[in-house]
């Protein structure tokens, strides 16, 4: 849980964030969009007081960041960057091991933390704990670069623009890993991104960010139904919202009683996904196959327009 | 390992300690260099005592500007410190446009002779280069490395020991290496104010025209240069090996 509570950073005289509240529920993931320059990166260092606030107070998990010093918290607080910043001249075990060492914990227990990491991170533990960061994929990378923020098990996760080194297919995969990792393990994550697509895809609540103020702060299905007037409206009212807005909603929530021909879509898959079956395959409709044996039903092709008009 | 390079290394070695431990072997060699009968072999002391006084004086004097070198390259690459950025790099320019004759000169004086003006005078010629490179190796360190390890909460401390100056090493390495083979020749005007090293035979055959002196002691602080500036380059590229991939 993270409390912003009227925060401001000036650098100089021009305000880089003003006055944002912002509260961030435990077990959520919050992402930040913007431009660059819109104060949200200032706003992501401020948490963890790589940045210190002008004025205002953060509070994570009810504490007031100011009251412990800024070493101390940062080793509670997972971080991740663009770019990774591995240590180059540390092995991929001692890199992961990084905040772990700086807490001094014991060896034993330090290896056995790396292990369990390397392997929920689907790297070799035998194989990969011992290469130097240039020897890895870009992929592989940014997988050591979650680990190590995790290795301590923070409570928060920081993330500034985590993905923004891939390339298009493997940030997909490391979004969906991103997911499934915050859903097992029930961290609070705060991402930094200038992607709305990105934002849509991972936030519980997206906050959009201008000028150092906060826009909206919202759910993505709102944000895309009632974008907020002006700059908010003008980054999701593209062509492409409607379709952003059919991602949003599973099939399983649309489908409805009946019988159709054609191969099975399943229920966790997305509006978007079944339009595009639908389109592919020249037909009205398909049918759904639920995961207990659950009465057969269909995903119909009016349905989800429906569901894609943005005035209801 | 090339080839070439290694049997050029075991030669140059095999030289040097013969120069140094079996000069007379060399006789026939620098006779014909001498006027009217003169000696062809050192003979005012022991080449093996004045070259390792030679490498003892240089090894002296590089570490301590090795050492001040990098306490200044440190502190002016600070937040705190970056104002004296100009200041230091002057003082390093000055220590290295300075001629040694020049600061042995004002320095006798002041110290007397021997070894102290000596040390000085070398200790002010290598700053530069080690500064330079600490400045340099440590100011282009990855912007998202540095931020990292801001982010994962080392202190400031930490941060210089376990990750700037272990990604700085080898650049470094490279200013001391530079440093010490000046030095290593820069050296040898020492014996000019009664300081031991290679530089009394040099001096010892100018001052009687015997050019069979002068070969030797030139020879003998030639190869040194040669072979440290080799043997330190061995460091250098282990240190560079450890850290790949960092630029």
């Amino acid at each position: 849980m993270i409390e912003i509570d009227g925060v401001s950073r000036y650098f100089g005289a021009s305000p880089a964030v003003e006055n944002l509240s912002l509260f961030v529920e435990r077990g959520s993931i919050v992402t930040l969009v913007g431009t660059s320059g819109s104060g949200k990166s200032t706003l992501l260092r401020m948490i963890n007081r790589l940045i210190e606030p002008t004025s205002g107070s953060i509070r994570i998990d009810g504490r007031d960041t100011k009251t412990v010093p800024g070493e101390k918290l940062r080793r509670g607080i997972g971080y991740v960057i663009q770019g990774y910043g591995l240590f180059p001249h540390w092995t991929v075990a001692r890199n992961i091991a990084t905040v772990p060492n700086l807490l001094g914990w014991d060896a034993t227990r330090i290896e056995r933390r790396v292990r369990e990491l390397l392997l929920l991170f689907g790297l070799d533990a035998a194989f990969d704990a011992g290469k130097f960061p240039h020897e890895l994929s870009g992929g592989q990378q940014q997988r050591v670069g979650v680990a190590r923020a995790l290795a301590a098990e923070p409570s928060v996760l920081l993330m500034d623009e985590p993905f923004g080194a891939l390339d298009p297919i493997i940030r997909a995969k490391a979004r969906e890993d991103l997911l499934a990792l915050q859903r097992r393990l029930g961290v609070t994550i705060v991402l930094v991104t200038h992607d709305m697509e990105e934002a849509i895809k991972l936030g519980d609540r997206i906050a959009i960010m201008d000028r150092g103020r906060l826009l909206q702060y919202a759910t993505p299905a709102e944000v895309l139904a009632r974008p907020a007037p002006g700059f908010v409206e003008r980054l999701v009212g593209d062509s492409d919202r409607p379709f952003r807005l059919l991602s949003l909603t599973k099939v399983g929530e649309v489908a409805e009683p009946g019988e159709a021909d054609g191969p099975s879509m399943a229920e966790d898959a997305s509006l978007r996904d079944a339009l595009s079956e639908l389109i592919a395959r020249g037909v009205d409709r398909l049918p759904v196959v639920a995961a207990g044996g659950a009465p057969r039903r269909r995903i119909a092709l009016s349905a989800i327009l429906a569901r894609a008009r943005l005035t209801p | 390992m090339n080839w070439v390079a290694h049997i050029a290394r075991i030669s140059a070695l095999a030289l040097l300690l013969a120069l140094v431990l079996k000069p007379e072997l060399f006789k026939p060699m620098l006779e014909p260099l001498t006027e009217n009968g003169a000696p062809a072999i050192y003979n005012q002391g022991s080449l093996l005592d004045l070259t390792l006084d030679h490498l003892a004086l240089v090894a002296a004097s590089s570490l301590i500007a090795t050492i001040l070198a990098l306490l200044a390259g440190v502190l002016v690459t600070r937040d705190a410190g970056a104002e004296f950025l100009p200041l230091s790099r002057s003082i390093a320019n000055i220590g290295q446009t300075f001629p040694p004759v020049a600061v042995l000169a004002l320095a006798v004086p002041a110290v007397g002779f021997g070894v102290k003006p000596t040390m000085i005078a070398l200790v002010l010629y290598g700053l530069l280069p080690i500064f330079e490179n600490t400045v340099a190796g440590l100011k282009q360190l990855p912007q998202t490395t540095l931020e990292a390890a801001d982010g994962m909460g080392m202190t400031a401390w930490r941060r210089l020991a376990s990750v700037e100056l272990p990604l700085a090493l080898p650049v470094i390495l490279a200013g001391v290496r530079v440093s010490v083979v000046i030095n290593l020749g820069t050296a040898t005007i020492g014996s000019t104010v009664a300081a031991k090293g290679l530089g009394e035979v040099i001096i010892a055959g100018l001052n009687s025209s015997n050019t069979a002196f002068v070969l030797q002691g030139g020879v003998i602080v030639a190869l040194l240069a040669i072979l440290v500036y080799d043997g330190l380059g061995f460091v250098e590229r282990a240190a560079a090996g450890r850290t790949r991939g960092s630029a």
